[in-house]
C-alpha cells in the first residue's frame, strides 16, 4: 500500500496530494503539466517534496516531520520514464541486468519471455525501434525488483499501432508480476485498459479518486471543452473459424464479434479498439441491417449530462457508448436494461501486429 | 637519433613528460568532480567556482607564477624552484580547459539517464563510471588531451615558480628560450621535438575516442 500526503511549490501553482493506493494498477490521470510526472518524482525520491510523507507498506520514504529521506537508490522503486531513456552504449542484456547485482526479484528469463525479448538480447540499444526500446526500459524496471513500479506515460511518441502493442505488453507484464503500479497517463481508454483505481490531477488538486469507469462522469462535469474522444480497448482472442472474405471472429468470451482485418495468419490473442461514438443501441433485435455484429449487452453504468450521454455496456468486456441525451430518454435506459449493441466489423480495428504472450 | 639532441635537451624534454603527465595526474579527478558538480548543480556558488576556475585561463601567466611563488614561499620553502613546483604550475594552467572541455560534454547528456540508474540502485560513484563516463568519453579525451598540451607548453608561470635550471626545472620551452637567448645554439630540434609531441598526443587522443566509440558499438551489438 501506498500512502502520500505531500506539498510541493512548482512554477505556477502548488502540488498538494493526500492519497492512500491500495490498488494494484493505479492510474494517474490529467492534463499536460497538472503535476503527475512530479509526483512520480517525489515518491522515487528524484526529488523531495518541501512538507509531507511518503510510505510504502511499513517502510517510511520520507517523512518531513521524522526528518525521514531514503536515498532514491535505495528505495527500490521502478521508473520508467518517457521515451524509455535506455543506456545506448550498453546492450539490451547490459540494459536488463544493470540492477542485478544485490537485489533478487523476477527471473531474467521469465521477464525476456513475457517482454518477447529474446531476439533482442545482444543488440545494441540505440538500435531499437521505439516500440522495443520501450519494452527493454519495462523489463529493466522489473528486473530491479522493485517494491513500487512507475509507469510516466511510457507510450509517449509511440505511432497508434505501436501504442497498442505496447500497451498489450505493460498488461502481460501487470498480469505475470502482480506488483503495485503506478500509471500515468493523459490517455482515459488506456487506464480503463489499464488500471484498477484512477486519480485524477489538476493544476496540481487531486480532483478525483476512483474506479476509471467513474472518471468519466467526472471529467464530462469538470471539464466539458478537454472531453475526449472515448475508445474502448479490449483483448480480442481470434477463432480459427474465418468468417467471410476480408473479416475474422473474435471471441469476447460469451458472444463473438466479426472484425474487419487482413492477413491475421497465426494470430490469437490481440488488442482491439473500437469509437464509443461508432457503436448504437437498440432496445429490440434489428434486422435487414448491413452491420455484422448485433451483441446482447447490459447497462452496468449511466453518465449524463446535457447534451451526451455515455452508457457503460457489459457486452463480455465493457464498452462505453456514447449517445445523446435525447436518445437516452426516448429508450428509457437506465442501468441494468438489456440492449443490443450494433458495431459494423471494419469499426472494430486490431491494434497490434503480432501475438502478445499471455 | 639519440645525436639528434645532446643530453640537457634530452633531460628537458623527459623533465616535461614528466612534469605534464603528473600535471595531468593531480588535476584528473578534481576535473571530473567540478565538472560534473557545476554542469548539474543549480547552487548559488556556481558561478563563483565557475569564475575562480577560468582565472588562470585568463590571467597573464606571469601573474599566476608570482601568485604560487608567494603561496609556495608562505606554505612550504622547499616545493618553489623544484620540479613539483612545474608540476603545480602546469596543473593550474591547464585545469580550466580540462574541467570546461568536460563540463560541455557532461551537459549534453540526458541528465534523466543518470536519474534511470539511480533508481535501479546504482551509487554515484557506479552511475559515474558507468553512465557519465561512457556518455562522456570523447570529451574527456579531448580535454585531457588540451590541457596536457596547455601544460607541456607552460612557460611564464613555471619560469617564475621553478625557475629555469638546467637538469632540474629547465623543460622544452624554457630550454628553447634559454637556446634562443645564446647564440650558437640551434633551437629547432626542441622545437621539431615539441610539434612531433604534439602530433603523437593527437594521434593518440583520437585512437582514444575512436576505441570509446568502437567500444560502444561493439558492447552494443
Amino acid at each position: 500500500m501506498l500512502r502520500v500526503n505531500l506539498q510541493k511549490q512548482l512554477e505556477s501553482f502548488t502540488l498538494r496530494v493526500d492519497l492512500t493506493l491500495s490498488a494494484r494498477v493505479t492510474g494517474v490521470f490529467g492534463p499536460s503539466g497538472s503535476g503527475k510526472t512530479t509526483l512520480l518524482n517525489c515518491i522515487a525520491g528524484l526529488t523531495n517534496p518541501k512538507d509531507g510523507a511518503i510510505r510504502v507498506d511499513d517502510t517510511d520514504f520520507f517523512d518531513s516531520s521524522k526528518r525521514i529521506n531514503v536515498a532514491c537508490r535505495q528505495r527500490q522503486v521502478g521508473y520508467v520514464f518517457q521515451e524509455g531513456l535506455l543506456f545506448d552504449h550498453l546492450t539490451v542484456r547490459q540494459n536488463l541486468t544493470y540492477s542485478r547485482h544485490d537485489r533478487t526479484g523476477p527471473a531474467f528469463e521469465q521477464v525476456v519471455e513475457v517482454l518477447e525479448l529474446g531476439a533482442l538480447l545482444e543488440r545494441s540499444a540505440r538500435h531499437l525501434s521505439g516500440g522495443e526500446a520501450r519494452r527493454v526500459a519495462i523489463g529493466r524496471a522489473i528486473l530491479s525488483a522493485p517494491r513500487l513500479l512507475l509507469l510516466d506515460e511510457p507510450l509517449t511518441g509511440l505511432d497508434r499501432r505501436m501504442s497498442g502493442k505496447t500497451l498489450s505488453y505493460i498488461r502481460s507484464v501487470l498480469d505475470a508480476f502482480n506488483m503495485q503500479t503506478i500509471y500515468v497517463s493523459h490517455s482515459i481508454s488506456d487506464i480503463v485498459y489499464l488500471c484498477d483505481e484512477v486519480v485524477v490531477l489538476s493544476d496540481g488538486e487531486v480532483v478525483g479518486q476512483g474506479i476509471p469507469t467513474e472518471l468519466l462522469g467526472t471529467m464530462a462535469s469538470a471539464d466539458r471543452d478537454r472531453l475526449p474522444v472515448l475508445k474502448n480497448i479490449f483483448p480480442l482472442t481470434i477463432l480459427p473459424t474465418k468468417a467471410e472474405e476480408g473479416t475474422v471472429v473474435g471471441d469476447l468470451g460469451d458472444q463473438t464479434v466479426e472484425v474487419g482485418a487482413r492477413a491475421v495468419t497465426g494470430r490469437r490473442n490481440v488488442t482491439a479498439m473500437v469509437y464509443a461514438r461508432d457503436i448504437i443501441l437498440a432496445n429490440q433485435k434489428p434486422t435487414g441491417l448491413s452491420a455484422r455484429n448485433i451483441l446482447c449487452g447490459r447497462i452496468v453504468r449511466l453518465d449524463a449530462d446535457d447534451g451526451r450521454c455515455v452508457a457503460s455496456v457489459d457486452v463480455g468486456p465493457h464498452w462505453m457508448v456514447e449517445i445523446t441525451r435525447s436518445a437516452m430518454d426516448e429508450m428509457q435506459l437506465k442501468v441494468g436494461s438489456d440492449v443490443y449493441v450494433i458495431v459494423k466489423a471494419s469499426a472494430i480495428q486490431l491494434l497490434e501486429n503480432s501475438e502478445p504472450t499471455r | 637519433m639519440l645525436a639528434f639532441l645532446n643530453s640537457s635537451e634530452w633531460t628537458a624534454v623527459a623533465l616535461s613528460l614528466k612534469v605534464s603527465v603528473c600535471a595531468m595526474a593531480m588535476i584528473l579527478v578534481p576535473s571530473m568532480l567540478l565538472a560534473t558538480w557545476l554542469a548539474r548543480s543549480t547552487s548559488r556558488l556556481k558561478a563563483c567556482v565557475d569564475t575562480l576556475i577560468v582565472v588562470p585561463l585568463v590571467l597573464p601567466p606571469v601573474i599566476v607564477g608570482i601568485g604560487l611563488l608567494v603561496l609556495l614561499g608562505n606554505v612550504g620553502q622547499s616545493l618553489a624552484f623544484t620540479w613539483w613546483a612545474a608540476v603545480i604550475a602546469s596543473a593550474i594552467v591547464s585545469m580550466p580547459l580540462l574541467v570546461r572541455t568536460l563540463r560541455a560534454g557532461i551537459e549534453t547528456i540526458d541528465p534523466r539517464l543518470q536519474q534511470v540508474a539511480t533508481t535501479l540502485g546504482a551509487s554515484p560513484f557506479r552511475v559515474w563510471m558507468t553512465i557519465t563516463l561512457p556518455q562522456c568519453w570523447p570529451a574527456l579525451v579531448g580535454g585531457i588531451t588540451l590541457a596536457w598540451a596547455r601544460a607541456i607548453g607552460e612557460f611564464g608561470a613555471t619560469l617564475i615558480v621553478a625557475g629555469n635550471i638546467e637538469g632540474k626545472t629547465q623543460t622544452i620551452p624554457l630550454a628553447m628560450y634559454t637556446h634562443w637567448q645564446v647564440e650558437g645554439r640551434n633551437v629547432w630540434p626542441l622545437a621539431l621535438t615539441s610539434v612531433l609531441i604534439a602530433l603523437a598526443a593527437v594521434f593518440v587522443s583520437e585512437c582514444l575516442i575512436r576505441k570509446g566509440r568502437n567500444h560502444k558499438t561493439n558492447a552494443a551489438r
